[in-house]
């Protein structure tokens, strides 16, 4: 416990005295991390708006006009029970008019074309908590007994279940890859920052080598001499993280708020929740980094 | 030319055989010293041979066999390239011999391991050519150094660094840097951070090696006032006047072999 506020009260004073060369890596930590918190923030909007497009997949199963309403409430039950499905609602005959109507106000004359007669199937509207799983529900409900026997089309049961088949499924293609690519781009910049903050790191080590070299005559243990480097290397990564994240919070605040407006159509939001996330990771990566540089930088000149 | 003596000292023969060149043994001879000596020597080389790989023809030091005991002041002479570095280096294990025995304070230094290494240093204080201060702390601190790594208390820190900077008269400069003494000053804070926590082996390598004859006097005088507290004392130096104003066992070095290991000796006559 002595040696530990030793190394801290070491490592500030260190700190003082390296003053620029502290500042340097500071900076460069500061720089790396705001980089990859940005990404982060990018990648988590990103994530909102593809996610917010799959949300609009659900699967509509239309109903005969004659089915009985135990059959349709049967069903209803059936496809609530499914894990996959958040919720079902059910769409009378006069619902579906009603709708139709209102989505049609702009062309009157087609509702009035109908003359009073209701086309429109009664139907039910299934949403999913995640959307990849359209096909695999829409086959389970395929096969379900109840649904070949009220569905709209009886001939072909396939016929009176839409979810936009083809089209979702290229969606899915597109909404994944830019998951992956998110994914990679995060991952090749935390890399590079890997590398960029270990190398800065090794050059304030470098330039202190001497030093080391000098502990280890005196009779120093490794511990103790690695101690105030470790602090030393803690303190810089805490710095850079701690403006690191002031910075991610900066643009969220400012920045973003005018993006939506800009991209209105588009839902640009990060929550507290992943802001909060964001900050534990760049302090976390940028602790290991701190530490983890310093470890391997020094490994070498504890030998003598 | 060379006639082989036995150095005796004390009516005690050496386990090892020691050489001296006839010539010397003619000098102006002196009564034995009686020298403190325990049954087990400090220091005890064993036919160590020291080969650095990038001169595999010539060994650095070739088969040596000495042994030092406690509370000797012994100086280590010869040209420059004769093995005393090696000699020094060896010692603190800051090098390890390519064959042969080396015990240091009762420290198999062949096969030691390597978390005993510190602990061994801190028996041996180290006084280098180059000073080796820590060029980011104060003299205090660097005094101070060689006690925190021990685990001293602050108290024993702050009462026993002034005391030994006292000793070596540089209590005024306590909180200079290193870089804003002179080399005299920086060698005696090197001094003072190799006895602070009062080791019982010193070995100093060329610690006059860039001072004036007044300056290195004083650091002789230092050197021979902790000698006899007991701490046993290695100088390596070719500092002749030095050498021959002490007349203390004088080990000779040539091509990494002893040709010479005297007891009140001279720095020679082939230099």
């Amino acid at each position: 416990m002595r040696s530990l506020s030793y190394f801290f009260k070491e490592a500030l004073i260190s700190f003082r005295r390296n003053m620029s060369t502290n500042l340097g890596a500071i900076i460069t930590i500061f720089l790396s991390l705001l980089v990859i918190g940005v990404f982060m923030l990018g990648s988590i909007m990103v994530k909102h708006i593809v996610e917010s497009v799959e949300n609009q997949v659900s699967i509509t199963v239309y109903v005969a006009d004659n089915a009985a309403q135990e059959d349709i409430d049967k069903l209803l039950g059936t496809i609530r029970d499914y894990d996959e499905v958040s919720d079902v609602k059910f769409t009378t005959k006069e619902q579906a008019l009603k709708n139709f109507t209102e989505q049609m106000t702009s062309n009157p004359e087609i509702v009035q074309a109908l003359d009073g007669a209701n086309p429109l199937p009664a139907s039910l509207d299934v949403n999913l908590y995640d959307p990849q799983q359209v096909e695999n529900v829409a086959q389970r409900i395929l096969d379900n007994e109840t649904f070949k026997k009220i569905c709209d089309n009886s001939g072909d049961p396939s016929d009176s279940l839409k979810y936009g088949q083809q089209t979702v499924e290229r969606l899915f293609q597109v909404t994944n890859y830019i998951r992956y690519i998110g994914i990679a781009v995060v991952a090749l910049l935390v890399f590079v920052t890997f590398i960029f903050i270990n190398n800065t790191i090794r050059l304030a080590i470098l330039a202190r080598r001497r030093e080391i070299a000098i502990m280890r005559l005196v009779g120093a243990s490794n511990g103790f001499i690695r101690g105030p480097f470790l602090m030393e290397g803690a303190l810089q990564s805490l710095i850079g993280a701690a403006f690191a994240i002031v910075g991610v919070a900066l643009i969220r605040r400012f920045a973003m708020p005018k993006l939506a407006t800009a991209l209105s159509w588009l839902p640009i939001s990060v929550s507290n929740m992943a802001l909060l996330k964001i900050s534990v990771l760049l302090l976390i990566f940028g602790l290991i980094i701190g530490l983890f540089g310093s470890l391997l930088a020094m490994r070498r000149y504890l030998k003598v | 030319m060379a006639k082989h003596t036995k150095r005796t000292r004390g009516g005690q023969i050496p386990k090892a055989s020691r050489e001296g060149t006839g010539k010397l043994s003619s000098l102006p001879s002196i009564e034995e010293m009686e020298v403190q000596q325990s049954g087990t020597p400090v220091i005890s080389f064993r036919h160590l041979t020291k080969v650095y790989p990038a001169q595999p023809e010539k060994p650095a030091l070739e088969d040596i066999s000495l042994d030092i005991y406690a509370g000797e002041f012994v100086f280590l002479v010869g040209h420059s390239g004769s093995g005393k570095t090696t000699f020094i280096r060896l010692l603190n294990r800051e090098i390890v011999a390519s064959s042969g025995t080396l015990e240091v304070s009762g420290e198999n230094l062949m096969n030691i391991r390597g978390w005993r290494i510190p602990y061994l240093r801190r028996n041996i204080g180290c006084v280098f050519q180059d000073f080796k201060l820590l060029p980011n702390k104060t003299v205090f601190e660097n005094v101070a150094f060689a006690l925190e790594v021990i685990g001293k208390s602050q108290a024993v820190v702050e009462t026993q660094t002034p005391e030994v900077l006292r000793l070596v008269g540089l209590e005024s400069k306590m909180d200079k840097m290193p870089d804003q003494l002179s080399g005299g000053e920086q060698q005696r804070v090197s001094i003072a951070r190799a006895v602070v926590n009062r080791p019982p082996l010193l070995i100093c390598d060329e610690p006059t090696g860039n001072l004036d004859p007044q300056t290195s006097l004083g650091i002789m005088r230092l050197l021979e006032r902790i000698n006899r507290t007991g701490t046993t004392i290695v100088v390596a130096t070719h500092d002749r006047e030095m050498v021959d104003s002490m007349r203390r066992r004088v080990i000779a070095l040539e091509n990494g072999h002893v040709v010479r290991d005297q007891d009140r000796g001279v720095y020679g006559l082939d230099a």
